[in-house]
C-alpha cells in the first residue's frame, strides 16, 4: 500500500512536470480549436483533470505531447457536442512586442487581421495549422495524433494555408522586404 | 513543374516533407517563376508571423493555480479509497505536526538553501567526501550513477545561517540535468506533507505548492535532502536507491 501512495505521488510529479512543460501549447492548441482564450483555459484545465486520472493508470506512455493533445482535442469536440457553443471571438487581443511603438502598432494590427483570417478557418485547419507551424509536427506525427490519413492531413493543410494566404492577399497583405506589408487600415 | 504542381508540393516543401530531389525540383520552379515566389515568400511570412502570434498566447496565472489546486485535490481522492493508509497518514503526521510544532526556526525552502550555497569542488574521493559530510557514502552509489550516465560533479558546504553543517553534493548528466541532495545537520526540521516507509526507513515527500524535494530519515533523523532541480525520470531511480543505500 506504502507503494502504491509512493508511485502515486511520483506520477503526480511527472504529471505536473508534463503539465508544466506544455500548458503553454495546450492553451494554444485549445486557442486554435476554439478561438476563444477564456474558453481555451477552461477546456485546458478539464484537459488536465483527465489526462491526470487516465495518466495515474497507465505505465507508460510514449509520446506525452501527443497523448495530452489528443485528449485536449476529445475534450473540445466532447465540448462542442454537448454545449452546442455560442463562440465569441476575441478582438482585441493583448499582444506583447518589444519593437518600436510603429512597429508594435503595424504588428498589432497585423495580428488582429491574422486573427481574423484565422478564425474564417474551420476549427480542424487551424488544428492542422497549429500543429505544422507551430508545433512543428511531421504530417505522420498529425495524422496519428487527428486519427485521420495522412492525405486527410496534407490537403487540410494545403487548403487551410491557401485560404489564409487567401484571406490574407483580401486584406491587402502581400509580401514585400522583411515585413508583410499592406493591410486594410479601413 | 508547372505552376499546378508546384503549389502542391509547395506545403510539403515548407514542411520538410520532401525528398531531396523533388525538393531542388520545387526550389527551381520558385526560382524562376515570380508568381509561385510569392505565394512561396507569403507562406513563409505567414508561418513566422503565425508563430510569433500564437507563441504569445500565454497560460495565465489562475489556470496554472486552478490546475495545481484540481490536482492536490484529485491526489486526495486516490487516498479516500484507502482508509487504512489515510490513518496510517494521518497517524504519522499528527505525530511529526507535535515533532513539527515543537521546533521554533523558520524552515527555508531547498531553493533558497542552494542559492545560499556556493559549489565548492571538494573532491571526487568517496572516502573524503563520506568524511566531509559526516555520511558514510557507499561507493555502489555512484557507480550505479555512472552507469546512467552521471558524472560526479563535486560537493560544497551550505553557507547558511539555517544550516551551518549539511552538506550538498551535486551529479550532473551528460544532458546536464542536475541532481542535488543535501545532508542536513542534526535536528533539522523541515514542513512535510507525505511520508512512506520502505525497507524501514521513511520515506518523506515535501512536495507541495510552495515546498519541492524529497527527503529521507533515517532513526528520526533527517539526513538526506533532494532537490526538485532534476528530472522525474531520474528522481524515481534516485530516491529508490537511496531509501535502499542511506
Amino acid at each position: 500500500m506504502n507503494r502504491y501512495f509512493l508511485i502515486t505521488w511520483l506520477k503526480k510529479i511527472r504529471f505536473e512536470k508534463l503539465v508544466e512543460e506544455h500548458l503553454d501549447s495546450l492553451v494554444q492548441l485549445a486557442y486554435m480549436r476554439c478561438k476563444n482564450k477564456e474558453l481555451a483555459e477552461d477546456l485546458v484545465q478539464d484537459t488536465c483533470t483527465k489526462a491526470y486520472e487516465a495518466y495515474i493508470t497507465k505505465d507508460n506512455i510514449e509520446n506525452p505531447k501527443a497523448w495530452i493533445f489528443k485528449i485536449l482535442i476529445n475534450t473540445h469536440i466532447d465540448y462542442t457536442r454537448k454545449k452546442q457553443l455560442n463562440i465569441v471571438e476575441i478582438e482585441n487581443f493583448d499582444f506583447v512586442d518589444k519593437k518600436t511603438p510603429e512597429m508594435e502598432m503595424e504588428s498589432n494590427v497585423f495580428f488582429k487581421d491574422l486573427n481574423n483570417c484565422l478564425n474564417k478557418l474551420d476549427k480542424d485547419q487551424r488544428t492542422v495549422i497549429y500543429l505544422s507551424d507551430i508545433n512543428e509536427y511531421s504530417y505522420k506525427e498529425i495524422a496519428e495524433l487527428l486519427g485521420v490519413p495522412l492525405g486527410t492531413v496534407m490537403s487540410r493543410l494545403h487548403r487551410a494555408r491557401q485560404s489564409l494566404r487567401k484571406l490574407l492577399l483580401e486584406k491587402g497583405y502581400s509580401r514585400s522586404g522583411n515585413l508583410i506589408s499592406g493591410g486594410d487600415k479601413s | 513543374m508547372n505552376c499546378k504542381k508546384a503549389e502542391i508540393y509547395m506545403d510539403a516543401l515548407l514542411d520538410d516533407e520532401l525528398e531531396v530531389s523533388e525538393s531542388i525540383d520545387i526550389v527551381e520552379h520558385i526560382e524562376i517563376c515570380s508568381e509561385c515566389r510569392a505565394k512561396w515568400e507569403l507562406n513563409e511570412e505567414t508561418r513566422s508571423k503565425l508563430k510569433h502570434f500564437i507563441g504569445s498566447i500565454k497560460a495565465s496565472q489562475n489556470l496554472k493555480q486552478n490546475i495545481r489546486k484540481n490536482l492536490f485535490l484529485k491526489n486526495s481522492n486516490v487516498i479516500k479509497f484507502r482508509p487504512s493508509l489515510i490513518a496510517a497518514c494521518m497517524i504519522i503526521l499528527l505525530g511529526l505536526g507535535f515533532i513539527y510544532n515543537e521546533s521554533s526556526s523558520k524552515v527555508p525552502p531547498l531553493n533558497e538553501l542552494h542559492n545560499n550555497c556556493n559549489i565548492e569542488v571538494i573532491s571526487n574521493n568517496i572516502e573524503v567526501l563520506s568524511n566531509h559530510i559526516g555520511v558514510n557514502l557507499k561507493d555502489n552509489q555512484f557507480s550505479t550513477l555512472e552507469k546512467n550516465d552521471f558524472r560526479f560533479q563535486g560537493a560544497s558546504r551550505v553557507g547558511s545561517p539555517f544550516i551551518k553543517r549539511g552538506s550538498i553534493i551535486s551529479l550532473k548528466n551528460s544532458q546536464g540535468n542536475k541532481i542535488s541532495i543535501c545532508f542536513l545537520p542534526e535536528n533539522y526540521q523541515m514542513p512535510e506533507c507525505h511520508k512512506t516507509l520502505k525497507n524501514g526507513i521513511v520515506f518523506h515527500c515535501g512536495y507541495k505548492e510552495d515546498c519541492n524535494y524529497t527527503y529521507w530519515k533515517q532513526n528520526g533523523k533527517t539526513i538526506a535532502l533532494v532537490s526538485n532541480n532534476f528530472p522525474p525520470d531520474q528522481l524515481i531511480d534516485m530516491a529508490e536507491s537511496l531509501t535502499d543505500e542511506i
